[in-house]
């Protein structure tokens, strides 16, 4: 049943993205024609600056536009009308979830490679790639061992803070569903009230390691061999995140499968 | 065994009692009429049967289970409002119940559907409010559920539409499927009607046989609503 829930919630949100995805690329192309052109008439230089800015407003859509979506998706299908379809089928509700949350990360990442390809056919279009592709390999000759497992701790702790941003978000709305009225506005009082909650739990998380090892505070102002240091304390963040999520999502279950109320 | 059993189901929202005390059986192969005035708590009940609210109180049991994954693969549930994506098209939707619903017969849609002319790659947002709730229908209509519960069905739409609905919804369910409509609109349905309950103020305040009711009243089912119902 989660394959099935999978193929339907993408479904959903790509009839929106893909057409995004196509609008940046267009974009992207026509910045990369008008670049090019910038220089041989008042005209192209003033539509190139135009374009230039529509560039940057269609990768902010593109990013931001992908966590809405998701987000939106998440409360449509709790707090409003259509919840009476996905809420009477016969299946668990931690398959619901499970599904939002794999289509959230999967679209998120989509929305980044459509945008790392963008920026790749400006670098390209615009005859810097070989500045860009010496700059890139140049960074990978010489980056130490310990830096590549610091990428991949980036990396990972991106990932998984994405998962967390999007478990308080669904908390958030399970939350505000149980309101009788004005669902969202409570939903949106809920969300400011769990992010306090959850800045207060890292910022003492992190004192409390600081207190119980000073060394680990000390070592990461050294300038030299910082790194295994950096790498331990991402270890230390993705750690925190993990055990955050483990705990809210678990409450967004019980409460979307116990106390659902779609009024 | 009875195939639905309401015991004792109370709601309220905040001070608002909605459903008070509530109990009811219903067993299998009866058409039984949920009745009672707007706000009388008909559509409480319905979200309740159906997972959608929690009661305060009580127990719901549908074939002697706990309401959840098993129950809701035994009810199909016709709501009082446009609930599907109207983004999608009538195919996507007849497969979308496929996928979902192993009691869900495509065939018998794609034959209801054909007979309104309607196309397959229509989507739902392009139709009126009277095409979408015909295909709403036969979603519903076309699963072999052993429990089929229908929420004003026939509510604020013309006479000719009405006696396709009742029509789809008397020709498609079979015999040993119970099927619980709610109406304020009894004089279409009371024909077809094996048991009623009335519904005032969020208690049940007449439940039986609409024979039986018949003949202990001197009164048909309408006329005993508007009684019992008069402002």
């Amino acid at each position: 049943m989660l394959s099935k829930l999978l193929k339907y919630d993408f479904k959903n949100l790509y009839k929106t993205l893909l057409p995004i995805y196509l609008i940046t690329l267009v974009i992207t192309i026509l910045t990369v024609i008008l670049n090019n052109l910038s220089d041989t008439s008042n005209l192209f230089s003033t539509l190139n600056g135009l374009m230039v800015l529509s560039y940057v407003i269609i990768l902010m859509v593109l990013l931001v536009g992908t966590f809405f979506l998701s987000i939106r998706d998440f409360y449509l299908d709790f707090a409003s009308e259509r919840g009476y379809l996905i809420n009477t089928l016969p299946v668990k509700k931690s398959w619901i979830i499970t599904s939002k949350f794999i289509t959230s990360v999967v679209t998120m990442i989509s929305s980044l490679v459509v945008m790392f390809i963008s920026i790749l056919i400006l670098v390209i279009g615009n005859g810097e790639w070989s500045v860009f592709a010496n700059g890139i390999a140049n960074i990978f000759r010489d980056i130490p061992g310990d830096a590549v497992v610091m990428l991949i701790l980036m990396t990972v702790l991106m990932i998984a803070a994405y998962i967390s941003g999007l478990a308080v978000c669904y908390l958030s709305i399970a939350l505000g569903q149980l309101k009788n009225t004005n669902k969202l506005g409570f939903s949106f009082l809920a969300y400011i009230i769990l992010y306090i909650i959850y800045e207060m739990y890292f910022t003492f998380a992190l004192t409390f390691v600081g207190i119980i090892n000073p060394d680990f505070v000390r070592s990461l102002d050294n300038e030299i061999g910082v790194i295994p240091s950096v790498n331990l304390l991402f270890g230390i963040l993705i750690g925190l995140v993990i055990i955050i999520t483990a705990i809210i999502t678990p409450i967004t279950n019980y409460i979307l499968k116990n106390k659902l109320n779609l009024e | 065994m009875a195939l639905l059993e309401v015991s004792h189901i109370t709601k309220s929202y905040g001070n608002n009692i909605v459903l008070d005390d509530v109990t009811f059986n219903i067993s299998k192969g009866k058409i039984v009429g949920l009745l009672g005035p707007n706000g009388s708590g008909k559509t409480t009940l319905i979200k309740l049967i159906n997972d959608l609210l929690k009661e305060d109180s009580g127990t719901i049991k549908v074939e002697g289970l706990d309401l959840g994954v098993e129950t809701k693969k035994l009810i199909s549930y016709l709501p009082d409002k446009n609930y599907l994506n109207n983004n999608m098209t009538v195919l996507e939707l007849l497969n979308y119940f496929k996928d979902f619903y192993e009691d869900f017969r495509i065939d018998k849609a794609k034959e209801l559907i054909g007979k309104l002319n309607l196309d397959l790659n229509q989507k739902l947002k392009t139709m009126s409010k009277g095409t979408k709730e015909k295909v709403q229908l036969i979603l519903v209509m076309s699963r072999k559920a052993k429990l089929y519960i229908l929420d004003e069905p026939i509510g604020g739409i013309d006479p000719a539409a009405r006696d396709y609905i009742i029509n789809t919804i008397l020709t498609n369910f079979s015999n040993d499927a119970s099927l619980l409509i709610s109406t304020h609109l009894i004089s279409d349905l009371e024909k077809v009607l094996d048991e009623v309950i009335f519904l005032k103020n969020g208690k049940v305040v007449r439940n039986g046989s609409t024979d039986e009711i018949r003949k202990e009243t001197n009164m048909s089912i309408n006329d005993l609503f508007r009684e019992e119902f008069k402002c």
